[in-house]
């Protein structure tokens, strides 16, 4: 007659640790990963975000000066960082009697157009605060933003590459 | 009488009980990790190529911003500056500093139309080196016009 063969009802301690242990590993990779994808998705977005405000400036930017009669140059602003201050970089009179001030703002840049039928603001949001120049050379008027210098710190935290930003517009046949 | 035979070869239940399974083996487990840590090394690359796409849609942003500039400069300029310009042309700080490698190309080409330079822009990236950014400009004719207008003559004034 032939012994009962003995059924395991359980698991050992090792048994146990070397499964708590491979699932910790699991879950701290799928973790990571997780974070990964979440940082990335955020990055992406942010960045596609500020290509299409840059690009809408531009556009607008190359748009009035190529119309405007008048151009005022107000040079270089330091990055503006106080939450309701606007520093005027550029303004240019329209054919039309209307005038076009670009304004740097802590969140980028403010379009306001002034004219018979009041104030209409339109806003350029950049993720980051910049510092904005404005010049005119050559039969050209250029604005500019570019990242002020930060820490390697600062730098290492933030998540996307510095944002530059140069637009050149060419100034139109109607200005004197 | 086969059959009874038979039955009587077969281990009784009594000495034996039916086996149940209660759980997982090592080696079911090892090949769970396995699987689980293929799936998500499988997923690594995934993100490889997002940053790589990623950066390379900076690079395309700043290049088409540079031409973008570029044309403008071109089409501010007089037109008997535009050869000189055009035999050097000049990349901003930012193209140097952004663009690997990066090299500005131009062509005039006149046409019955008018005159048109086209910008070809380089850079060190897959698939730039032989098929760069271009981007056609047509240069005003405004100057062209004033020097064909012949003077008016006294009758008009």
């Amino acid at each position: 007659m032939r012994p009962i063969a003995r059924c395991p009802r359980g698991a050992s301690l090792g048994e146990l640790l070397a499964v708590l242990s491979g699932l910790g590993v699991a879950m701290a990779v799928a973790t990571g990963l997780v974070h990964t994808g979440l940082r990335q998705q955020s990055m992406s977005r942010q960045e596609l975000e500020r290509d299409r405000t840059a690009l809408r400036l531009a556009r607008d930017v190359r748009e009035d000066v190529r119309q405007a009669v008048g151009v005022a140059v107000f040079g270089a602003v330091a990055a503006v960082a106080e939450p309701n201050q606007a520093e005027t970089l550029l303004e240019l009179t329209l054919p039309d009697g209307e005038t076009v001030a670009y304004q740097a703002t802590p969140q980028g840049i403010t379009r306001v157009v002034s004219g018979a039928g009041g104030r209409v603001h339109e806003d350029y949001v950049f993720s980051e605060t910049l510092q904005w120049s404005a010049s005119r050379s050559d039969g050209c008027v250029v604005l500019s933003g570019v990242t002020p210098a930060r820490s390697s710190l600062e730098a290492s935290r933030q998540a996307s590459a510095p944002l530059d930003v140069t637009i050149v517009a060419a100034l139109g046949e109607d200005l004197p | 009488m086969r059959h009874r035979a038979s039955h009587a070869m077969l281990p009784r239940d009594e000495t034996r009980p039916a086996r149940t399974r209660r759980g997982l083996t090592s080696f079911e487990l090892v090949v769970a990790f396995s699987l689980l840590v293929a799936a998500m090394a499988s997923t690594v690359p995934i993100y490889v190529r997002h940053q790589r796409l990623l950066a390379e849609s900076r690079r395309e942003r700043v290049a088409v911003e540079e031409l973008a500039n570029q044309a403008e400069r071109l089409q501010a300029m007089p037109l008997g500056d535009v050869d000189r310009y055009l035999a050097s042309p000049l990349l901003s700080a930012t193209a140097q500093r952004r663009l690997p490698a990066a090299r500005l190309e131009s062509e005039r080409v006149e046409s019955e139309f008018g005159s048109r330079v086209i910008l070809r822009l380089f850079w060190d990236d897959i698939g730039r080196r032989e098929h760069p950014l271009a981007l056609a400009v047509w240069l005003s004719s405004q100057m062209d016009d004033a020097e064909q207008e012949e003077p008016p003559t006294e009758e008009q004034l």
